[in-house]
């Protein structure tokens, strides 16, 4: 089987667990949290073979490479971390409402990827400049990092719908939506905006330094103001504000949401809005 | 090389050894995109060679404290053509760069090499040359491909005599090729600080992990029984914010108050 159909596969997958959880929210009754948790993990196993039949055929072509080199493989990859750390924050707190608000950036990463004109979906060979073992752990760490960010973001969401019209003083729990009640409560969703927004700010540190040792042993500098680079400091210089507001002034519930949201923005444009500026980031032509 | 320059103008600083570049040289994959830049360099120091290596992109090479890097690269402007003419039937062979000047004494000319040409218009290595003679001059082009380009288009000679390399009678020139000549770009890199950047990335990591990862307060939970009744007392201390503490207190309410559920 080819790895393309595969890829298919798996944003459609993506896109079913994303509808068992919608039914989850509406209409209350674990066995679609269940199965929406098994489509996800099916998904994620679908998605890791497409990417293995990927590297394997790269191989094949003599030009082999892990495929992390082009924006459509990040685009994929994107989709496969999200899934996965998804996957992970679910078993760590069995909210599967989550789930309704997170998988549709998995299944618009993938489609995204497949649908867009002139997305170049072959597998190209390495330009020298991405010749190195530092790319994995440079694309993995970042990526990893954004799919945290992400989670954190789907957690905002969720925060601002269950926010919006529960402080109407009119609004009694009886006339307020029945599915709103079925959302996580703002502690949690406070929780978890913290736990993954930390967990992807250590990831996207680490993958900003390792960025930076690989830039300096390729070409000599640490840093280079290269617009990926500028805009990596400012999404990372934003959750630093968030997660210092938090710990030292001790923000949180709402402006912690609101900063998630203003960091996530940052975070698309450091990873699709910088395409279109020069610089040694563009990987898209 | 025996100096190097610094950054941002600050003059050139000489080094004591030099530093040859034996070969450079350009790989492409098959559709066209590079694959490897790479330059052979000696070390030389009092005239021995101390150390050779390869420079490629990503993978620079280090002598002495200093890294060399492969940073860019440019075509020589001068490159040396294979040219071959003949006449009746006694053929030269000569070598000529662009404003190359040589004779054809036996008919008491001149010929200029105008350009020399690794990829002309995308039909290959090409060389142009002008003939000035009693009668006046000729310009014409000499490619390497000529059959090839003749055979896509057989009324070329026709309609062009510019593409004719026997333009000047009796003449006929050949083209055997064009040698690309490049020049590589190498950076210099001193960094006596590494292990100090390393330490600092490694600490601030830690510091991150302690910071998000390490708990920074505990709780204690006392169970008794009294009077057939089961209490469950819930204290805690922290370093952080009490709302936090008070949050994590409520989610831990919640969560039992389901278990007993």
């Amino acid at each position: 089987m080819s790895y393309a159909i595969l890829f298919g596969w798996a944003t459609f997958i993506y896109f079913a667990a994303f509808v068992f959880y919608l039914f989850r929210i509406i209409i209350n009754k674990d066995l679609w949290g269940r199965l929406a948790t098994l489509t996800v993990c099916l998904g994620i196993v679908v998605h890791a073979a497409a990417f293995l039949l990927r590297w394997k055929v790269s191989y094949d072509l003599g030009i082999g490479h892990i495929p992390l080199s082009n924006f459509y493989e990040s685009l994929t990859f994107f989709a496969w971390a999200i899934a996965v750390f998804y996957v992970l924050i679910e078993w760590r707190n069995p909210q599967k409402v989550i789930g309704a608000f997170v998988m549709p950036f998995s299944f618009l990463s993938m489609a995204y990827a497949s649908l867009v004109p002139g997305m170049n979906t072959d597998i190209q060979p390495l330009v020298p400049a991405l010749q190195s073992n530092w790319l994995t752990t440079h694309v993995v760490s970042c990526f990893l990092g954004y799919a945290g960010f992400t989670i954190a973001f789907g957690c905002a969401l969720i925060f601002f719908v269950k926010k919006m019209g529960s402080n109407h003083p009119t609004a009694s729990s009886q006339t307020e939506n029945p599915w709103k009640t079925h959302l996580p409560s703002f502690d949690t969703l406070d929780m978890l905006i913290y736990q993954s927004t930390a967990l992807g700010f250590v990831l996207l540190t680490v993958g900003i330094m390792t960025g930076s040792v690989w830039a300096h042993y390729a070409w000599g500098t640490y840093w280079s103001w290269d617009p990926k680079e500028t805009w990596s400091l400012i999404t990372w210089i934003i959750y630093a504000i968030m997660l210092h507001t938090r710990l030292v002034r001790g923000w949180h519930l709402k402006r912690m949401a609101a900063l998630t949201i203003i960091g996530f923005a940052s975070v698309l444009f450091t990873y699709l809005g910088v395409n279109y500026l020069p610089g040694l980031h563009s990987y898209l032509k | 090389v025996k100096a190097i320059e610094l950054k941002d103008n600050k003059g050139t600083r000489p080094l004591d050894f030099s530093v040859r570049c034996d070969r450079f040289w350009v790989d492409f994959y098959e559709n066209g995109s590079p694959k490897t830049y790479r330059s052979d360099l000696s070390f030389i120091r009092d005239g021995r060679v101390i150390q050779k290596g390869a420079a490629l992109v990503n993978h620079p090479i280090t002598f002495e404290n200093l890294r060399f890097y492969q940073s860019s690269y440019e075509r020589s402007p001068n490159n040396k053509a294979a040219l071959s003419y003949s006449r009746g039937g006694v053929k030269k062979e000569i070598g000529v760069a662009k404003g190359d000047v040589f004779e054809l004494a036996a008919d008491n000319a001149t010929a200029d090499v105008l350009r020399v040409e690794e990829n002309m218009m995308e039909m290959g290595p090409a060389v142009k040359l002008r003939i000035h003679a009693t009668q006046g001059h000729v310009d014409f082009w000499v490619f390497k491909h000529l059959e090839e380009i003749k055979a896509m288009n057989p009324m070329l000679l026709a309609s062009m005599p510019l593409f004719d390399p026997g333009r000047f009678k009796p003449y006929v020139f050949r083209l055997n090729g064009v040698d690309n000549k490049y020049r590589t770009g190498l950076q210099v890199v001193s960094d006596p600080g590494l292990p100090m950047i390393f330490t600092g990335g490694f600490l601030m990591l830690a510091g991150l992990l302690i910071v998000f990862f390490m708990s920074h307060f505990r709780i204690w939970i006392g169970i008794d029984r009294a009077q057939g009744k089961t209490r469950i007392r819930i204290a805690d201390r922290s370093a952080g914010k009490k709302w936090i503490t008070e949050r994590d207190i409520r989610l831990l309410l919640s969560h039992l108050r389901q278990e007993i559920k």
